[in-house]
């Protein structure tokens, strides 16, 4: 429990549970879908992973894995990948969804008015609606970080095979040249930014949610903003997976006679790493050492991936702001 | 605003430190098991100890029937210059000899190429035949045979994960003539992935 303070401490006062506006939010997002409701929308969703799973079993039970190779990657990484993939997306969206009407929402509880009136009254429900996104959303992000977590315990344990040396192994003959130090911190890099970019496309797509609502006042609207912003991340996505898949699966042959270029190779493995699986593909060792070897300074995925993860919490806060300021302006006569 | 990222950033720095932290361990963790079950020759060329060069080929079933890990030592059948022994008890191994070399080869798993290069550090350069490998370490006179669990018409991909078929050993003061592979398909060692396979 004291651990649990320390950390809401860390928070500003509106991304406490304990904030007044922030547990008004959550209760009043509680109190819509009531009782049988809520547990028949569990049950429906662990239904749909349940399913999943099971699909993505059978696929991999007849060498049909999709979107991970079929060499090195082990059972539970091939299986869960998929499932995970679309989890993700879904978590996204629901981000984007459930903001992306807030100020409509109030408008029509009547609330919008006593709270522009109030000193900083938008502003603070504004990110008082972001960070409750983090709260309703903590069961599927649970989804998201525990597999994750588990993956990185896979790629530790599997360090310590070849006596402890299969780090060092895949550090000679790569370009660039790193010490066995440097190595360890680009491979840490990686598993801090696979852990923390769930956390961050969450954010940015709560903060993209608030800014359509703060912009389109009618819900017809917004519904067709949201629906062009999930095409487009859609796009992006699906851009970012099968750029990076097409370095990580291409055939032996092609890395020695390719003359693609490099730096392309490397910006398609870190556009998979943040805007494409958030990291998931590479948190199978294998998969991310070959990446060091067939790829000209792939070894600094990791870090590239951290340096975007920063760029999209920067671009998050910038859009949270201007929210912030827009839903803030005063109202018109 | 700014919450985000001082919140993510200092988050991001100490869990950037523990995933380290955890990296370093169980890399050292890995370094306290105990050796390889089948070990290398070592820089002399003696292997656990037998070294194979001092001796006469009639002494060799001796040696081997007197080496604490080695039991079953015996003649093999159809090779006048082969023995076979069973290693630590669950390795059948046959040794091939002559005054110039002597090879150490069995259809159990030996070790994998990653256990060498982990131990012995990158070979000098590789030779890819038509079924296999050939890893050299050229200074330590130490040559092993590898099977590419993935290899096409052109190409061959080197795995930590391949098995070691057999090694051979050749003896320091042998003719560089014997010694040395007048092969075409040599390559440099680049570490693990793609090489050309020549057809």
């Amino acid at each position: 429990m004291r651990l649990q303070h320390y950390v809401y401490d860390q928070f500003p006062v509106w991304a406490r549970p304990t904030n007044p506006i922030l547990r008004y939010l959550l209760q009043r997002a509680q109190r819509r879908r009531q009782g049988m409701a809520r547990w028949l929308f569990r049950l429906i969703g662990i239904g749909i992973v349940v399913w999943m799973v099971a699909i993505s079993y059978r696929a991999y039970q007849g060498n049909q894995n999709f979107g991970v190779s079929d060499q090195g990657e082990s059972a539970l990484f091939s299986v869960l990948y998929l499932p995970l993939l679309l989890i993700q997306f879904f978590t996204f969206t629901a981000a984007l969804v459930l903001t992306s009407n807030m100020v409509s929402q109030e408008q029509q509880a009547g609330t919008w008015e006593a709270v522009k009136i109030t000193s900083h009254g938008a502003e603070m429900v504004i990110r008082a609606r972001w960070a409750a996104v983090f709260y309703q959303l903590r069961w599927l992000l649970a989804f998201l970080i525990i597999p994750r977590v588990v993956f990185v315990g896979q790629m530790l344990v599997d360090l310590t095979d070849y006596q402890g040396y299969h780090l060092d192994l895949y550090i000679t003959g790569i370009t660039p040249e790193v010490s066995l130090e440097v190595a360890i911190l680009l491979l840490a890099g990686l598993m801090t930014a696979a852990l923390l970019l769930p956390l961050v496309l969450l954010g940015l797509n709560a903060s993209i949610g608030l800014l359509l609502s703060t912009v389109f006042k009618a819900r017809g609207t917004t519904i067709v903003a949201q629906t062009v912003i999930l095409v487009l991340e859609v796009l992006i996505v699906i851009g970012s997976l099968s750029g990076g898949w097409d370095v990580l699966d291409a055939e032996p042959i092609t890395q020695l006679t390719s003359n693609a270029d490099m730096t392309q190779k490397l910006v398609s493995l870190v556009l998979l790493g943040t805007t494409g699986d958030q990291g998931l593909r590479f948190m199978n060792l294998e998969t991310y050492f070959q990446a060091w070897t067939d790829v000209d300074y792939g070894i600094l995925t990791g870090v590239l991936m951290l340096g975007a993860m920063l760029l999209l919490a920067l671009v998050t806060n910038g859009l949270l702001w201007w929210s912030a300021r827009r839903a803030s302006r005063p109202l018109r006569g | 605003m700014r919450f985000i990222n001082r919140v993510l950033i200092s988050g991001m720095l100490l869990l950037w430190v523990v995933c380290s932290a955890a990296v370093a361990s169980v890399r050292w963790v890995g370094q306290q098991q105990p050796d390889q079950p089948f070990p290398l020759p070592d820089a002399r060329g003696c292997w656990d100890g037998l070294c194979f060069f001092d001796i006469a080929f009639s002494e060799i079933p001796a040696a081997l029937s007197m080496h604490p890990r080695i039991s079953q030592a015996g003649r093999l059948w159809d090779q006048a210059t082969g023995l076979e022994f069973v290693y630590r008890g669950r390795t059948p191994v046959k040794l091939y000899w002559n005054p110039a070399s002597y090879s150490l080869t069995s259809d159990h798993k030996l070790m994998r190429l990653g256990d060498v290069v982990g131990t012995l550090g990158a070979p000098a350069r590789i030779m890819v035949l038509e079924d296999h490998v050939v890893v050299e370490y050229p200074a330590r006179r130490l040559y092993l045979l590898v099977v590419p669990t993935d290899r096409n018409i052109n190409h061959v991909l080197l795995s930590p994960r391949d098995q070691v078929d057999s090694l051979t050993v050749f003896q320091a003061d042998a003719d560089q003539e014997t010694i040395t592979f007048y092969y075409p398909f040599t390559q440099d060692w680049k570490g693990f992935g793609a090489y050309y396979r020549f057809p």
